[in-house]
């Protein structure tokens, strides 16, 4: 068998041989909006694993302007915006964008892994350096990579772990400093103000991927820069709408040059079609809610308070979490496999995080808490979570 | 235990986020410290930095425990020597 295909064929094998063993808990059949709970394979059950964390993709203000920009517009401009030209709803988004970080210019891409990697690659190049929090999303790896720099790692959070990696690479004028500002693992907040005071001592550029921030953290929504009191500092943002929008998409904010640099060099940008104007207008009338509606974001805040305090007083280790983005520490891989079998067959819908996705110690569920978990919801969760804890023998 | 093995095993210490005391030579760098191939390309990056030594990424599939990552840097250090 060529090479190739045998390196598929255990890929195929592997999988097989997990859900055949009822291990799999991956690419579930969902037959329902993805609510507080949703129909998967045929049965209700309690979401507990995305990202929606403000339930905005459904929200009706937001399918509203989805239908009525697809009236509109169609489904696709037809290529991409260098070639087949930009609609005003785009502009409209990337002007609104700018003033919610407070930069002087926005760019946005139809995906925020394709826009994150995308824009590293043409931001850093051969003769420069980019210095990664260990815990960085994949996009921003996988960027860096492309980009052909230079890389080191700064143990996570450690801002004096990175002051000496800084010092230590003086000889290198070019320097890029990057730092999820939610960890979308840990569901910890970077040190921002310690990050940004070492990144301007050397002179270095400071990067935030607000993936998981936006709309999340921050008095009204404006994620970790609003959070650190750091808005209009900080020297460039990404992030997506795939969390608090409830859609799809990525941009990266940052100086009119940047921007522009962005939007002249970048392939994945250049050679991907337009983000689709529906989507768009679904993720302009999420930005209206975080303003109009604030009760969203308390009730994010309340739901992920209750929960968290809960589950410590029961024993839970919940890592470092701060945020709606919560890992259970299961630190075993077998006993995590069967904690999200007893969560399944109970009605959670959780999802286990593997070696290798993390380490063989670091294995967890990690769930993400919504502002539309109604009281119930929590309560049946917590009670079904108790019973699998102790069931695994992890409480 | 040489000056040089006091500094490499702080700083596989710093990055495998352990005390230095509770470093020993026979541990395995991935199973018993948790690295993965990022914390031990940054291992290495650090090495080059600390000692001025040349350590290609590709030396990474050939060290397995902290005696392996002290007996590379013994060796590079002769062979620097020797080439002066």
């Amino acid at each position: 068998m060529n090479v190739i295909l045998e390196k598929c064929k255990v890929t195929y094998d592997t999988a097989e041989a997990l859900k055949a063993g009822g291990k799999y808990f991956y690419h579930r059949l969902i037959q329902s909006p993805c609510e507080n709970h949703v129909i998967c394979e045929g049965r209700e059950m309690i979401m507990m694993a995305c990202n929606n964390y403000l339930g905005f993709a459904t929200h009706p203000k937001v399918k509203e302007a989805a239908t009525a920009a697809v009236n509109k517009y169609g489904m696709s401009t037809g290529g991409s915006r260098l070639i087949c030209g930009t609609t005003e709803m785009h502009l409209k988004l990337e002007e609104r964008l700018a003033k919610f970080y407070q930069t002087e210019a926005t760019i946005i891409f139809p995906s925020g892994y394709q826009c994150v990697m995308g824009s590293i690659s043409v931001l850093a190049g051969k003769q420069d350096l980019i210095i990664n929090d260990y815990l960085n999303h994949a996009s921003i790896l996988e960027g860096a990579i492309l980009s052909g720099a230079k890389t080191r790692t700064f143990m996570h959070n450690d801002m004096e772990d990175l002051d000496d990696v800084l010092s230590s690479t003086k000889n290198i004028p070019g320097k890029l400093v990057i730092g999820d500002s939610v960890f979308s693992m840990d569901g910890d907040i970077i040190n921002l103000p310690e990050m940004y005071k070492v990144a301007k001592k050397h002179d270095a550029l400071l990067m935030l991927d607000e993936a998981h921030g936006m709309g999340v953290i921050g008095e009204t929504g404006r994620g970790a820069p609003e959070y650190f009191g750091l808005q209009g500092k900080i020297d460039i943002i990404s992030g997506t709408f795939s969390k608090f929008a409830g859609a799809i998409g990525g941009f990266t904010a940052s100086t009119k040059e940047v921007v522009s640099h962005i939007r002249h060099t970048c392939r994945s940008y250049l050679f991907s079609a337009a983000p689709p104007v529906p989507q768009v207008a679904g993720i302009l009338a999420a930005f209206d809610l975080l303003d109009e509606e604030p009760q969203w974001l308390q009730r994010l805040w309340e739901n992920t308070r209750f929960f968290t305090e809960e589950m410590k007083r029961l024993g839970f280790d919940l890592g470092f979490s701060k945020t709606p983005c919560n890992p259970i520490m299961i630190r075993d891989q077998e006993k995590t496999i069967r904690m999200n079998q007893i969560l399944h067959a109970n009605g959670i819908f959780a999802i286990a995080i593997l070696f290798p996705a993390v380490a063989m110690k670091e294995t967890r569920i990690r769930l993400g808490i919504m502002a539309t978990h109604t009281r119930e919801d929590l309560e049946k969760a917590i009670e079904i979570f108790k019973k699998a804890g102790k069931e695994v023998g992890i409480i | 235990m040489t000056n040089i093995d006091e500094e490499a095993i702080k700083i596989i210490a710093k990055v495998s986020q352990k005390n230095p005391g509770e470093i020993t030579n026979n541990m395995k760098l991935f199973e018993d410290l948790g690295l993965d191939s990022m914390k031990g390309t940054e291992i290495l990056a650090r090495f080059a930095d600390k000692f001025g030594l040349e350590v290609e990424d590709s030396i990474l599939g050939k060290i397995f425990t902290v005696n392996d990552a002290l007996n590379l840097l013994k060796k590079k250090q002769q062979k620097k020597g020797a080439g002066k």
